[in-house]
C-alpha cells in the first residue's frame, strides 16, 4: 500500500493543510493519506500557540474529521525517542509496516531546505517525495537539481495544487492570546506576581522588554533587613521586614545566608541613640540584644575597635539573582508564562479600560497582542512610563545607589552604623565578598539610562564606610555598580530623598484614574516582595471575582540555579568555579544568550578576575555572546575604583579588548 | 652572593629577558632576579617565558626566582649610584652588579602600584610620571585612550630611571615600566 505522510506541528492545523491533503485524495495518488503530527519541530524551539503536543493532535483530528477526508492522524512521533529527525520517523515505519511504501509530502518552501535535513541524501535515496507549491517560493529549481543527483529516488512536484498563502506562523501572529492576568516587568516583584497567581491557578503571562533582574533587582545590596534600621524612622516598614524576614528564612533558605548584624556605634556617636534604637526594634517586634563592645570584636574580629556599643539583630544577607529566578521558575512551572525579551510597544484599550498589551518579541522578532481583564504594573523604575501608557499619571522618585565589592568576604555579619540612616553605613557580607554602601542621588528620568557609579561617590563610600570595618583599607575592590531605587510618592506625601516611605504603593487606577482593567505595584524594598505580591493578586482575584487565598507564605521556592557541585566538565571560570555543564545548564534550561545573562545565572564574572580570563571562554559556548556589551558594563563598574588590585584589572581589560591600545604599545 | 655580574636585571619578563639575551651575547655576565607575572602572554599568546628563559640561560645567563624589594644608593656627582640590592628571600646578603635595569612591568605585574591619590614604584622610590588622582587616570569611555596606560618611571635621554629629579647612573629602565607620555 502506498502511503502518503504529510509531516508538521500543525500549531495550528489550517485550510492550507487540508488543501493538500484533499487534492491528494482527489487525484487519487496514494492508498493512504497520515497526518504525522511532530511533539517537536526540530527547527522550530518554543513558539508554542498550542504548545501541548495533544492539543495539536487533538485539533488535528477535529479538523480531518470534519472534512470527511480518509485521512489517518498518527501520533507515531510521540514515542519515538528525540530528536525526531524525519528520517527516523519514516525508516521506523518503513521497519514496522514493512508491506507499504512511504511517501513524504511537503511544501514547496520547505524543498529549498531540504539540502540540511538530517541525513538528507540518505532520505532522498530511500524515499519518494512530493512537493505541493507554495506561493512565494519556485521550487521547480530544487526539485529539477535534486533529481539529477545520482540515487534520488524520485521527488514530483505538483504544479497544479492549489496554492495556499496561508501559513501557521501567520495565524499565530494574529492570534490574540489570552489570560487572566498580565504582568508587565522581570524584576522580583514582577516574579513574585507571578508565582502568587500561578499558585492561585490564575493563567498569568509576565513580559519583561530584556532580561530578568536587570533593573533594580540586580543591583541593590544583597541585605535582607531586619527592619532594624526602619524602627526609628518608619515603624510601619519595620514591621513588615521583620515579618517578611521570616518568612523568607523559610520559604527560601537557599537563597539566604542568615548571617545577623549589628550596629554598631562609634565614639563621635550619640550614645543614647542605641537605647530608643533598642526600644524602637522590640516595639516592631524585632529582636534586638545590646553587646558590649568585646562581646562585638569576639563575633565580628573586622568591626572597628574603636566601637562603644553594639545591637545584635536579625539580618541576613541574600542573594537577589537566585530569588528572582526561584520565583520565576517556580511560576513557570505552576503554569505561568515569563516572557524575557518581549518588549510592550502599546497598551491595548476599549474606550479608557485597559484590555491588554501589544509586544515585539525581540529575538523571534514578531507582534504578539495579549489580552486579560486585569494588567499589573510591576515595572519598577519604568512604571511610571507605562502608567503613562494607560493614562495614568503616578510620580516616581529615581534615585541613585552607588555600591562597591571588594574582593574577600571582610565581615562575617552584617555591619550598621547605630544612628540616623546616612551614607556608606551597611556592610553586607555576600558570599566570598563584601558590598559597602550606599550612597542617594535624585535622578531625572533622563539620567536613568547613564546612571553609572562615579569617583565621588566612591570616595565617600570610602571615607565613611571603612569606619565600620578599617580592615576594608586593605582590601582590594573589585568594582563598583549603581542601582536605581523606584522611589514612588504616596498620593499626598512630601518629596525628600530618604524621607519618602519605603513602604509600597498599590494603585487601583479604575478608582484613582478612571482607567479600569490596570493596577500598579511599586515602591517597596526588593525583601517585601511577596507581601507586595499577595496585596497585588488579592486585589487582582477581587477584579476577577475569584476568591482564592494567597499561600506564598508557606510555599516553599525551588532551588532555580542548581549548586555548582552537581555540574561536570572543563572548569571555564577558574575564579568562582564555574565549570562548563553549568553555564549549558543555563544556556538550554534558564535561557542565557549573552554574556550578561549568563552572569545573572551562574557566577561568570562575578570573581576576582570580573570575567576577564573566562569571559572569552564562555563567549564561545553561547549564541550571541555581545561581547562589547559586556566589556563596557564591566568597565562601568572598574572606571570608578581605578586603584590597587582594580588597576591591574584595568590594564588586563585594555591589553585584551582595546584594539588602539594594543597598537601603541 | 659570591658571583660577580655585570648586570643585573630586575624582572624576567620579555622585556628584562630581551636584555639579558642581548647582554650575554656579548660577552656580559647577567644575573635576573624575576618575582611577577609577566604580562606578554597577554598581549602575545605565542610568546613564552619558558623558551625565552632557556635561551638565556643557554647563553650562561643566571636567573633567580626572587623579589628585589629594595637598594642602597649613594650620592655622585652627576647624580645617584645604585650600590646593591636586597631581596625578600636574601635575608642580610645583598646582590653587586656594575649595571642594574629595572624591567618590572606596569600595575598588572606590580612595577606599577597606585592607591587613590598616588602612583610609585615600589622597588626604588623612583620618578612616576602621572597627574591627578584616581578618577583622572581613566576615562568613562571604556575604548578611549586611557591615561594611565602611558604613566611610568621617567629616564633621561640615556635611558636612566630619575629619582627626585636626578638620574640614577647605574640603573636603566626599560619596557612598560617606563612611561610612555
Amino acid at each position: 500500500m502506498k502511503v502518503a505522510l504529510l509531516f508538521g506541528s500543525f500549531n495550528p492545523i489550517h485550510e492550507g493543510h487540508l488543501a493538500i491533503l484533499r487534492y491528494l485524495a482527489e487525484h487519487r495518488l496514494a492508498d493512504e493519506l497520515r497526518l504525522v503530527v511532530s511533539p517537536q519541530s526540530p527547527f522550530k524551539q518554543g513558539q508554542g500557540l498550542l504548545d501541548n503536543a495533544r492539543e495539536r493532535l487533538e485539533a488535528a483530528r477535529a479538523a480531518v474529521a470534519q472534512t470527511g477526508l480518509p485521512v489517518v492522524v498518527s501520533d507515531v512521533e510521540f514515542e519515538l525517542p528525540e530528536p525526531r529527525y524525519t528520517i527516523d520517523t519514516l525508516r521506523h515505519l518503513q521497519r514496522t509496516e514493512p508491506d507499504n511504501t512511504f511517501v513524504l509530502v511537503m511544501g514547496g518552501d520547505n524543498i529549498t531546505a531540504l539540502e540540511n535535513w538530517h541525513l538528507a541524501d540518505e532520505l532522498l535515496h530511500e524515499f519518494e517525495v512530493w512537493v505541493y507549491p507554495r506561493p512565494g517560493t519556485d521550487a521547480r529549481p530544487y526539485v529539477d537539481a535534486l533529481n539529477a543527483r545520482p540515487g534520488t529516488k524520485g521527488i514530483t512536484l505538483f504544479a497544479d495544487a492549489p496554492q495556499n498563502a496561508i501559513s501557521s506562523t501567520e495565524i499565530r501572529a494574529r492570534r490574540i492570546l489570552h489570560y487572566d492576568v498580565i504582568i508587565i516587568g522581570g524584576g522580583i516583584t514582577g516574579v513574585g506576581v507571578a508565582r502568587d497567581c500561578a499558585l492561585r491557578g490564575l493563567k498569568a503571562v509576565l513580559v519583561e522588554r530584556d532580561d530578568l533582574t536587570v533593573g533594580a533587582s540586580g543591583r541593590n545590596h544583597g541585605l535582607l533587613h531586619s527592619g532594624a534600621r526602619y524602627a526609628m524612622g518608619d515603624a510601619e516598614s519595620a514591621r513588615e521586614c521583620i515579618g517578611e524576614n521570616r518568612i523568607l528564612k523559610q520559604i527560601a533558605p537557599h537563597c539566604i545566608d542568615p548571617c545577623d548584624g549589628l550596629f554598631i556605634t562609634l565614639p563621635e556617636d550619640d550614645r543614647d541613640y542605641q537605647r530608643q534604637f533598642i526600644a524602637a526594634c522590640r516595639a516592631a517586634g524585632i529582636d534586638a540584644e545590646a553587646l558590649d563592645p568585646a562581646e562585638a570584636r569576639q563575633i565580628e574580629p573586622s568591626v572597628n575597635p574603636d566601637l562603644v556599643g553594639a545591637v545584635l539583630v536579625p539580618d541576613a544577607a541574600v542573594d537577589p539573582f537566585r530569588l528572582v529566578f526561584a520565583n520565576a521558575m517556580d511560576a513557570a512551572a505552576r503554569g505561568a508564562e515569563i516572557l524575557s525579551y518581549h518588549e510592550v510597544r502599546g497598551l491595548r484599550k476599549d474606550g479608557r479600560r485597559i484590555v491588554g498589551i501589544d509586544v515585539w518579541d525581540v529575538r523571534g522578532k514578531q507582534e504578539k497582542h495579549l489580552e486579560a481583564p486585569v494588567v499589573v504594573n510591576a515595572a519598577g523604575t519604568w512604571a511610571g512610563q507605562v502608567a503613562a501608557m494607560a493614562g495614568a499619571r503616578i510620580t516616581m522618585y529615581p534615585d541613585k545607589g552607588t555600591l562597591l565589592v571588594f574582593g574577600e568576604r571582610v565581615n562575617r555579619l552584617v555591619l550598621n552604623r547605630c544612628r540616623p540612616s546616612s551614607d556608606a553605613d551597611i556592610l553586607v557580607p555576600s558570599g566570598v565578598t563584601t558590598i559597602l554602601g550606599t550612597t542617594s542621588q535624585r535622578l531625572e528620568p533622563k539620567e536613568i539610562p547613564g546612571a553609572r557609579p562615579t569617583p565621588e561617590e566612591v570616595d565617600l563610600l570610602m571615607s565613611e564606610g571603612t569606619k565600620l570595618a578599617p580592615k576594608l583599607l586593605q582590601t582590594p575592590i573589585l568594582r563598583a555598580y549603581s542601582g536605581i531605587r523606584p522611589l514612588i510618592a504616596l498620593d499626598g506625601a512630601e518629596e525628600g530623598g530618604r524621607n519618602i516611605s519605603r513602604s509600597f504603593v498599590l494603585f487601583d487606577h479604575e478608582t484613582r484614574d478612571d482607567v479600569p482593567g490596570f493596577i500598579t505595584i511599586a515602591g517597596g524594598k526588593m525583601m517585601t516582595y511577596r507581601l507586595m505580591a499577595e496585596r497585588t493578586v488579592d486585589l487582582v482575584c477581587r477584579k476577577l471575582g475569584r476568591e482564592v487565598a494567597c499561600t506564598t507564605a508557606e510555599t516553599p521556592l525551588p532551588e532555580a540555579i542548581a549548586r555548582p557541585e552537581r555540574f561536570g566538565g572543563a572548569v571555564i571560570c577558574e575564579c568562582e568555579n564555574v565549570r562548563e555543564d553549568e553555564i549549558r545548564y543555563a544556556i538550554d534550561q534558564l535561557g542565557a544568550r549573552t554574556l550578561l545573562d549568563l552572569r545573572r545565572r551562574t557566577r561568570v564574572g562575578m570573581g576576582s578576575c570580573q570575567g576577564q580570563l573566562c569571559a572569552l571562554r564562555a563567549a564561545q559556548m553561547l549564541p550571541d555572546p555581545d561581547v562589547h556589551s559586556f566589556i563596557g558594563e564591566r568597565w562601568k563598574g572598574i572606571y570608578p575604583v581605578a586603584w590597587g588590585e582594580a588597576m591591574r584589572e584595568a590594564q588586563l581589560a585594555q591589553w585584551m579588548y582595546n584594539k588602539s591600545e594594543n597598537a601603541s604599545q | 652572593m659570591s658571583m660577580n655580574f655585570d648586570t643585573l636585571i630586575i624582572g624576567g619578563g620579555h622585556s628584562g629577558l630581551q636584555q639579558g639575551i642581548a647582554l650575554q651575547r656579548n660577552g656580559q655576565q647577567c644575573l635576573i632576579i624575576s618575582a611577577g607575572e609577566s604580562s606578554r602572554p597577554l598581549r602575545d599568546p605565542e610568546w613564552s617565558q619558558a623558551i625565552e628563559r632557556h635561551r638565556f640561560e643557554d647563553l650562561g645567563g643566571v636567573w633567580l626566582d626572587d623579589r628585589v624589594i629594595k637598594g642602597v644608593l649613594k650620592s655622585a656627582n652627576e647624580g645617584d649610584l645604585l650600590l646593591h640590592v636586597f631581596t625578600e628571600n636574601s635575608g642580610e646578603k645583598f646582590f653587586v652588579a656594575d649595571q642594574f635595569i629595572l624591567a618590572t612591568g606596569s600595575f598588572y605585574s606590580g612595577g606599577l602600584l597606585a592607591d587613590p591619590v598616588h602612583i610609585w614604584e615600589p622597588v626604588f622610590g623612583l620618578d612616576v610620571d602621572y597627574e591627578g588622582k584616581h578618577a583622572d587616570w581613566v576615562r568613562p569611555d571604556f575604548f578611549a585612550q586611557q591615561p594611565f596606560m602611558t604613566f611610568g618611571v621617567r629616564v633621561d635621554a640615556q635611558g636612566r630611571a630619575l629619582r627626585q629629579g636626578r638620574p640614577v647612573l647605574n640603573l636603566q629602565a626599560v619596557g612598560s615600566v617606563v612611561a610612555s607620555r
